[in-house]
C-alpha cells in the first residue's frame, strides 16, 4: 500500500515540499505527520511505539491547525529527541476556528535503528494550503530543513 | 524561536497593524512595536545559544582528538579561528540614498563580509577585511574569501554557501550512498554517515558549483577569493 503523501520536487530546492491527501481532514492530518516523519527518517515503521504523547492544539482555519500539529512533532523531536507517529486525530469545529486532540506514539532517536534523513527545523507556511478536493482532502506543506 | 514569533505576528499582522504580505511566511511586524522589540530580544538569546552550541561541539572535538591522539586537548594545538552566525538581523550603519542611517540589515542564507577597515571589526581583521567561509559540497569542498570596500552595495553581504540544485528527493532517486562513500574514499575523501539515503542527499551535483558561486561573489564586487579548502572528511547526519 503506497503512503497518501508524495514529495514535491518542484517548489522548493532548499526545502522539503509535500502533498498529503486523504478522504477526511483528520486524514490528511495523519498523513502529512507521517510524511513530516519521513522526511527525518528512511522507514516510519522503524519508529517503535514505546511512548505516548497526547495534544490538544487550536487555530483559527485548517491549514493553521496542521501547522500547530507538525510544528508539535518537529517541538518534540528538538526537546525530548522523540520521533512520533500520530496514530488517532479528531478535528472540531469551535465557534473561533477549529480544535485537535492527537494520539501520538514514538521513542527517542536511535541512530543504530532509524535511518535518519534531514533535519526538520520548521513547518514554514509558505505555501501552506488544506482544501476540499473532489475526492476528499489535500493539504501541501514546506519544511525547512 | 521563529515559530514562535510567525504567530505572534500573524495575529499582529491582521489586526494591530493592518500589513499585508503575498506569503504567510512573510510574516513581520514593524520593529519598534513591542512584538518586534520582543522577537529581536529572542532572536538575539537564538543567535547567543548557537554560539554557545558551536562551543560545545569544538569542546567535544577535541575531547574525541585528544583521546585519539593520546594528548592533553591543551597540547593539541585545536582552537577556535573564527565563528560567525548567518540568520541574523543585525543593526548597522550604512550610507542609503546618499546619507549615513541605522539599518536593520537581515541576513538569511547570507553572511556578512565588512570590507577592510570597516568600524566593527576586530583589529585582526582590519586590513584584510572580514572572513568570509562559503561551503560547497561535501565533494568539493570550501572556500575562504575575505570583504572588500565594494561590498557597500549589499550593505557587505556576501552568499554563505553553494546552495541546493536539486531537491533532496531528486537527490536520493538519482545517487547511491554507498557508491558516493566509495567513490570519494577513492579520492582521498572520508565520510561518516547516518544513512545511505541521507548521504545520497549531499551528493555534490546536488549543489551548485561552489566554485561558479565563488567566481560570481568577487566578479559581483561583494567578496574576493583568498583560500580553497579541500575536503579530508565528512560527518553527515
Amino acid at each position: 500500500m503506497t503512503s497518501p503523501y508524495r514529495y514535491l520536487e518542484e517548489i522548493a530546492t532548499a526545502d522539503v515540499a509535500f502533498e498529503a491527501w486523504g478522504a477526511t481532514p483528520e486524514e490528511t492530518f495523519l498523513a502529512a505527520a507521517d510524511a513530516t516523519l519521513n522526511t527525518m527518517v528512511e522507514e516510519i515503521g522503524t519508529v517503535a511505539p514505546l511512548e505516548r504523547r497526547v495534544f490538544s492544539l487550536a487555530a483559527d482555519s485548517l491549514d493553521l491547525l496542521l501547522f500547530e500539529l507538525l510544528q508539535e512533532l518537529v517541538y518534540h523531536k528538538d526537546a525530548e529527541r522523540l520521533l512520533l507517529r500520530v496514530r488517532d486525530l479528531r478535528i472540531e469545529e469551535t465557534g473561533s476556528g477549529y480544535r485537535l486532540r492527537a494520539d501520538a506514539v514514538g521513542e527517542t532517536i536511535d541512530p543504530g535503528r532509524h535511518a535518519l534523513l534531514a533535519d526538520v527545523k520548521a513547518v514554514t507556511l509558505h505555501r501552506l494550503v488544506v482544501e476540499r478536493t473532489p475526492d476528499g482532502w489535500r493539504a501541501i506543506v514546506v519544511l525547512d530543513v | 524561536m521563529a515559530t514562535d514569533y510567525l504567530r505572534v505576528f500573524l495575529a499582529a499582522m491582521r489586526g494591530k497593524y493592518a500589513i499585508h504580505v503575498p506569503d504567510r511566511e512573510l510574516a513581520c511586524a514593524p520593529f519598534r512595536s513591542p512584538e518586534g522589540q520582543d522577537y529581536f530580544a529572542a532572536m538575539k538569546c537564538a543567535v547567543n545559544m548557537s554560539f554557545v552550541n558551536r562551543q560545545v561541539i569544538l569542546h567535544r572535538i577535541r575531547e574525541v582528538f585528544s583521546e585519539v591522539f593520546g594528548k592533553d586537548p591543551k597540547d593539541l594545538g585545536m582552537r577556535q579561528v573564527y565563528d560567525v552566525s548567518h540568520n541574523t538581523a543585525k543593526l548597522e550603519r550604512h550610507v542609503f540614498e546618499g546619507r549615513p542611517r541605522e539599518l536593520l540589515v537581515h541576513r538569511k542564507g547570507a553572511t556578512r563580509a565588512f570590507g577592510p577597515g570597516m568600524p566593527g571589526l576586530p583589529d585582526v581583521y582590519r586590513k584584510t577585511g572580514q572572513p568570509v567561509i562559503l561551503g560547497g559540497s561535501m565533494e568539493t569542498g570550501s572556500y575562504l574569501l575575505a570583504g572588500v570596500d565594494t561590498g557597500d552595495r549589499t550593505f557587505f553581504t556576501t552568499a554563505h554557501g553553494s546552495g541546493r540544485a536539486m531537491s533532496r528527493t531528486a537527490a536520493r532517486k538519482r545517487y547511491r550512498g554507498r557508491q558516493l562513500q566509495e567513490q570519494m574514499e577513492e579520492r582521498g575523501i572520508y565520510v561518516r554517515t547516518a544513512s545511505w539515503s541521507g548521504l545520497a542527499e549531499e551528493a555534490g551535483p546536488a549543489y551548485k558549483n561552489v566554485d561558479d558561486v565563488v567566481e560570481a561573489t568577487e566578479r559581483a564586487g561583494l567578496s574576493r577569493r583568498v583560500v580553497r579548502l579541500l575536503p579530508m572528511g565528512n560527518v553527515k547526519g
